[in-house]
């Protein structure tokens, strides 16, 4: 582990805290409710590492806010993202989330949907408080986490759709409109975007710290999907090979299905269009071995590296209007580290 | 790689390209809620080419100025709160019990034929700290300007006997049960709520003359 790598940690751990306490006087608020209490906390609970609300926290503090002023947004987002996961876990029938059974494998999908629902609208409520941040900042971060969650489902409904129309005429360009809604929204652009609002008393500018938070992004999806592939199921913490197992459409197998030759992509368009329950592990296996044949794992790892130097580029511009200091230093740090994590 | 190397090679700049075109769409969809100057590139501000200090100078600048209006406008805002809650408590005494449904203030009208049943809602509201247990609800005699008088033993109230807990309302039925010889015209009353320091509400009945 790099000394930068330490430092991150380090930070990450420290905003998680912060975080955890607060998600938990969220989540432990009213009389606690048979099948549904322990249920909302347990991803929560889970040990994230947290990136999503420490982004947030960052970039208010390096924006001139407080910790205090960021972390109503902080939790929203996390508690949001747990309930993305959960209904998420369901749509794609995983079995494992964080090495653990997903919620609806220990109780079902009905009880698990429920959860879900009750979290995505519980992470509405550290938003309530106008106290903190004024009426007119509290409105705007409450705009951008609207406008989060209407382009990350945008993004999961084309995700879902491609996949049960069984659409393979896809391009790269294709692939990235459906990441850019459906992860850089909620993993990286809206974090740096209220938390600039917030620690800035809502005039940050937002042009450049939208591009910023796109590339990294991009580039974060491009490698957790790369980690599915080549990464151990107990490092990544979800099932090995589960992309390929669910079909979903990401660059490797848009690749593949442009450079297979015409009976292996008969057969690759037959295996996708099969039920997910009738998919054989050697079926997977053969998928990825057509990957490995024809390149596709390459082609990934050199278009993820464009959009990575695009991502530290573009560093500079996002941040040219606010002084350096260890929040600054903490968010540039992040960019490798979530860029070479292995979880 | 070496000095002089491009650092791009084909399939990173195919990448580039590609996350570029999708970025344009999405900034366009996103928008930037910050004011529009703001999201313009430092250099573009002004005529002369600023320096970095000038930038960040600025951006403190406008973040100060922002969160001074901001606590200016929050302050009024608290002030007018405060009015407001103080205009209210001179209205309505803390612990005055019952209000009808149109609110607080307004008399409980009551509207029905000699021989009939008038009906209304009423508002038991528990401005106290404490709970109200067993508040009876009572209504006084009905008089007209003549002093005609309607018997308070025939009101009905349902239920009977309320729990009010601390700062929380709870709703009564209240049913007048007309004499059938009672003489049309407007009848003034009381609605009375035991164990709360209750204020009285004024009630007024009109009973409609043949043809109404």
């Amino acid at each position: 582990m790099t000394p930068g790598t330490v430092a991150v940690e380090a930070t990450l751990g420290r905003y998680r805290q912060i975080v955890d306490a607060a998600m938990d006087e969220v989540l432990s608020a009213g009389e606690p409710a048979a099948y549904l209490s322990e249920l909302v906390r347990d991803y929560p609970s889970r040990g994230a590492k947290g990136i999503r609300p420490a982004l947030v926290l960052a970039a208010c503090q390096a924006h001139g806010g407080t910790v205090r002023d960021g972390l109503g947004p902080a939790v929203a987002i996390e508690l949001l993202h747990n309930a993305f996961l959960i209904h998420d876990d369901i749509e794609d029938g995983s079995s494992k989330r964080r090495g653990r059974p997903t919620l609806h494998e220990l109780h079902g999908s009905p009880l698990a949907l429920n959860a879900g629902d009750a979290l995505a609208i519980m992470a509405l409520l550290p938003l309530r408080d106008w106290g903190v941040l004024g009426a007119r900042v509290s409105r705007q971060v409450l705009d951008e986490l609207l406008a989060m969650v209407r382009q990350t489902t945008e993004g999961q409904a084309l995700e879902l759709g491609w996949r049960r129309n069984n659409v393979v005429d896809l391009s790269p360009s294709d692939y990235l409109t459906l990441i850019a809604k459906k992860t850089c929204c909620y993993t990286t652009v809206a974090p740096l975007r209220m938390g600039a609002l917030a620690g800035s008393c809502g005039t940050a500018a937002l042009a450049a710290l939208t591009n910023f938070g796109f590339y990294l992004g991009l580039a974060f999806q491009i490698r957790d999907d790369l980690l599915s592939l080549v990464g151990r199921d107990v490092e990544h913490g979800k099932d090995a090979y589960d992309d390929i197992r669910e079909g979903k459409r990401t660059l490797m197998l848009l690749h593949l299905l442009e450079h297979a030759s015409p009976e292996e992509r008969a057969w690759l368009v037959a295996y996708l269009a099969s039920p997910e329950a009738e998919r054989e592990p050697r079926d997977v296996e053969r998928v990825l071995q057509l990957m490995q044949r024809h390149g596709s794992i390459e082609f990934t790892q050199g278009y993820a590296a464009g959009i990575e130097l695009a991502a530290m580029a573009s560093f500079g511009a996002a941040f040219a209007d606010v002084p350096d200091s260890v929040h600054l230093r903490f968010i540039r740090g992040l960019v490798p580290y979530m860029l070479t994590r292995r979880r | 790689m070496t000095d002089g190397e491009d650092p791009f090679g084909d399939l990173q700049l195919r990448g580039i390209a590609a996350a570029s075109e999708v970025f344009d769409r999405l900034a366009a969809e996103l928008g930037g809620t910050s004011a529009a100057a703001a999201d313009a590139p430092p250099a573009a501000q002004a005529g002369s080419t600023p320096t970095a200090d000038d930038t960040i100078g600025r951006q403190q600048l406008r973040a100060a100025a922002a969160r001074t209006i901001d606590l200016f406008a929050g302050l009024l805002q608290q002030t007018l709160e405060s009015y407001v809650e103080l205009v209210q408590e001179i209205v309505q005494p803390p612990g005055a019990g019952p209000q009808d449904s149109a609110g607080a203030g307004s008399d409980l009208s009551l509207v029905g034929p000699p021989g009939g049943n008038a009906v209304a809602t009423i508002w038991i509201h528990n401005a106290t700290d404490r709970r109200a247990e067993d508040v009876v609800l009572r209504l006084t005699d009905l008089t007209d300007h003549a002093c005609a008088r309607i018997d308070a033993s025939l009101a009905r109230f349902l239920p009977a006997r309320l729990r009010v807990d601390a700062g929380s309302s709870v709703s009564a039925m209240l049913s007048l049960a007309i004499p059938p010889r009672t003489e049309p015209g407007v009848y003034l009353g009381h609605v009375l709520a035991g164990s709360l320091p209750a204020a009285g509400l004024p009630v007024r009945l009109v009973v409609e003359g043949e043809g109404a």
